[in-house]
């Protein structure tokens, strides 16, 4: 007897490492437990379906930083920045010289150079940290990420796409699994994205690397490594979590910014009144 | 140069879907069957959790069907053959026309030559960069589509007449653009130019990519960056108190067929309470968006076509609602370009900086006038003094500068 429930004890044990070890080739990922409970697709990938979002300050400024006035007076504590600890692996980005002094000059004229200020698509990997919401729509062909600032999209292709014949505002991206990690590569960016509000910034010959991996039931791990040679003297990675929006019937709103900067960038061009 | 050319697909593919859909641009024709694809049978896929599947890029398929139902058909809903050969005849002879027209080498017409004479743009007739949008008719053959107009409801085919309220409104913002010039500011231009995605108000013109999760939908439109996800899980509408340019999408399955219900629109999707300058009122929906309720369906009827149709119901603008019934195709084939529109819109600062010079232009006009009468004026202010200070009548002194014709 005590012998029979010693085997099924030995079988039971063997079949949960089993289980946990199933799907080989699967890489390194943040919690590999974790993974058990992560509701799975039809074809029985990680279900990223859901709505997502950055907590941190990195889109103030992916290095470290401490906590500064805003640029607006008027909005006093409302429109000052909050301190924030680097995402960046080793603290600092390894910008060329040069492109460090435009990266300077950038921050120091942020509110007047800042693409997003302007409500132009943010381009990647800066979209996936905004403080704003997105959806993921995840099908086997195709991977869509639907952002909430400026209705900016990512179609990540699975299958096998035609490069596009130029390059885009949030680049083109294709997509594969690499055990439960999804690896995005990302290029044909335009020059004119920047990476946060502190003035970082990429040219057009950016490559990307993009690796989220489930880390709890309602958290991926989100790392990317940047390669641009005509900015920086290496690749350099981030990471930090994104989490899942919990809120009950959490839905992605519109935020069509473009009717909100009319008059921040053409204010100087209306007619002066003449009454 | 890149941003200039993205802004530019942006801009013409807007233009090219608001026009397709407008217009019902009569053009070739699609395939097979004889007979409206609403008549065909029906075909199902489904994917594994029981939806049917409607993944896929989808393109809007040539068909010899206006919009609007040409009086000539009376309440007929189908054409002939004859009609059809008729039709399919005539749009290969404007297709070539167009070829020929774009031959840098190929002979101009004398009005062509006229018209682009004193213009930046000399030697270049519009043929050149507009046939890029030209599908070619393909060969003339039995039709799977043959109504007489895209719009099945009301059985006249035709748009309904607006409501008095409307009409109001239509004169109010008429009122409202007295006394304002061109490019007062970026709200005398039209939406299209402002970049603020005024498809929302024309259901889908262009080509769309459908992409399906359990529980959604998404709508991602070709050339635009706005992808609509719609939840089909049966969940609640927004508040009210919640709008935007797209509305907010509520879907449901009826058997084989999607229903997407889409309200919360925007109330300004007609450009707000100032009429744009220099636009004609478009055909389909000029409402504030306030009351409108669209309902789109999408059925699949073959396995490379889906039936799509649009209601459009806002009790404000329309005296009943009307609905659009149209063939869209699969293309998986077709490359899907990413719109931006905003991103590079130098269109915008360049129209109010125009704007800006032209009242320049008036104010330096009136200051030289205004200098060339101070002669004028010197000569008969002293004439006055002389006759204060000695009560004597002099000749006037000639006529100096510019003589108006009612002097």
């Amino acid at each position: 007897m005590g012998k029979w429930i010693g085997g099924l004890l030995v079988l039971l044990v063997g079949i949960a490492i089993g289980a946990a070890l199933w799907p080989v080739g699967r890489e390194t990922s943040a919690t590999p437990d974790a993974n058990a409970s992560w509701a799975r697709t039809e074809d029985g990938k990680p279900d990223l379906n859901g709505i997502w979002q950055a907590v941190g300050t990195a889109h103030w400024d992916l290095e470290d930083h401490s906590a500064r006035s805003g640029p607006l007076a008027p909005l006093g504590a409302v429109g000052a920045i909050p301190a924030g600890k680097s995402v960046v692996e080793g603290g600092e980005i390894p910008y060329k010289p040069e492109a460090l002094t435009k990266r300077n000059a950038n921050a120091k004229d942020w509110l007047t150079l800042d693409p997003e200020v302007k409500c132009y698509l943010p381009g990647v990997p800066r979209v996936m940290y905004q403080p704003y919401p997105f959806q993921v729509v995840q099908s086997p062909e195709i991977i869509l990420m639907s952002f909430e600032f400026a209705g900016a999209t990512r179609q990540v292709h699975m299958e096998k796409v035609e490069p596009p014949p130029v390059d885009a505002w949030m680049g083109h991206s294709v997509g594969r699994w690499d055990g439960d990690t999804l690896v995005i590569d990302s290029n044909t960016f335009m020059d004119q994205t920047w990476l946060d509000r502190a003035g970082n910034f990429h040219s057009a010959g950016l490559s990307l690397v993009e690796r989220m991996t489930p880390m709890t039931k309602d958290a991926l791990s989100y790392e990317v490594t940047l390669t641009d040679d005509q900015t920086f003297t290496r690749p350099w990675k981030i990471s930090m979590p994104l989490y899942r929006r919990l809120d009950k019937d959490a839905e992605v709103l519109e935020y069509n910014c473009v009717e909100f900067v009319e008059e921040t960038m053409w204010g100087h061009l209306r007619k002066k009144s003449t009454r | 140069m890149r941003t200039r050319w993205m802004m530019g697909i942006g801009a013409l593919a807007v233009m090219a879907a608001t026009f397709e859909l407008a217009s019902g641009r009569v053009a070739g024709q699609g395939a097979q069957d004889t007979k409206g694809g609403a008549a065909a049978g029906g075909f199902s896929a489904k994917l594994p959790w029981g939806d049917p599947d409607l993944r896929g890029i989808w393109t809007p398929e040539q068909v010899p069907t206006p919009m609007q139902r040409p009086a000539q058909y009376g309440t007929r809903e189908f054409l002939t053959e004859q009609e059809i050969a008729e039709i399919q005849k005539q749009a290969m002879e404007r297709y070539e026309r167009a070829l020929k027209a774009a031959d840098p080498a190929g002979p101009r017409s004398a009005a062509d030559l006229e018209r682009t004479k004193n213009t930046v743009e000399r030697g270049i007739y519009g043929a050149e960069y507009n046939n890029v949008w030209m599908e070619r008719p393909v060969k003339p053959g039995p039709l799977r589509w043959t109504r007489t107009s895209l719009i099945v409801d009301p059985p006249e085919g035709v748009i309904p007449p607006y409501t008095p309220e409307l009409i109001k409104r239509l004169e109010e913002r008429e009122a409202a653009r007295r006394h304002r010039g061109e490019a007062d500011t970026w709200e005398d231009r039209n939406l299209n130019e402002r970049c603020m995605t005024p498809q929302s108000s024309t259901g889908i013109g262009g080509t769309i990519r459908i992409i399906q999760s359990k529980g959604l939908v998404a709508i991602l439109p070709d050339g635009l960056q706005f992808a609509r996800i719609i939840p089909t899980d049966g969940r609640a509408q927004v508040s009210p108190k919640i709008r935007g340019w797209f509305g907010r999408s509520r879907g449901r399955w009826e058997g084989d067929k999607l229903v997407i219900e889409t309200t919360n629109f925007i109330p300004k999707l007609d450009g707000g309470p100032v009429l744009a300058s220099r636009r004609p009122f478009q055909v389909g929906y000029i409402g504030s968006g306030e009351t409108l309720k669209r309902i789109e369906t999408f059925r699949r009827v073959g396995e490379d076509q889906i039936e799509y149709g649009m209601t459009t119901d806002d009790p404000k603008v329309f005296v009943k609602p009307w609905t659009v019934l149209r063939p869209m195709k699969l293309d998986n084939e077709f490359l899907m370009l990413q719109g931006a529109c905003h991103e590079g819109n130098y269109g915008m600062p360049n129209i109010l900086n125009a704007g800006r010079a032209d009242e320049g232009y008036a104010l330096r006009a009136a200051l030289e006038a205004a200098e060339e009468r101070k002669p004028q004026l010197a000569a008969m202010k002293k004439r006055t003094e002389e006759y204060v200070k000695t009560g004597k009548i002099t000749a006037p002194e000639p006529p100096r500068g510019p003589v108006n014709a009612d002097q």
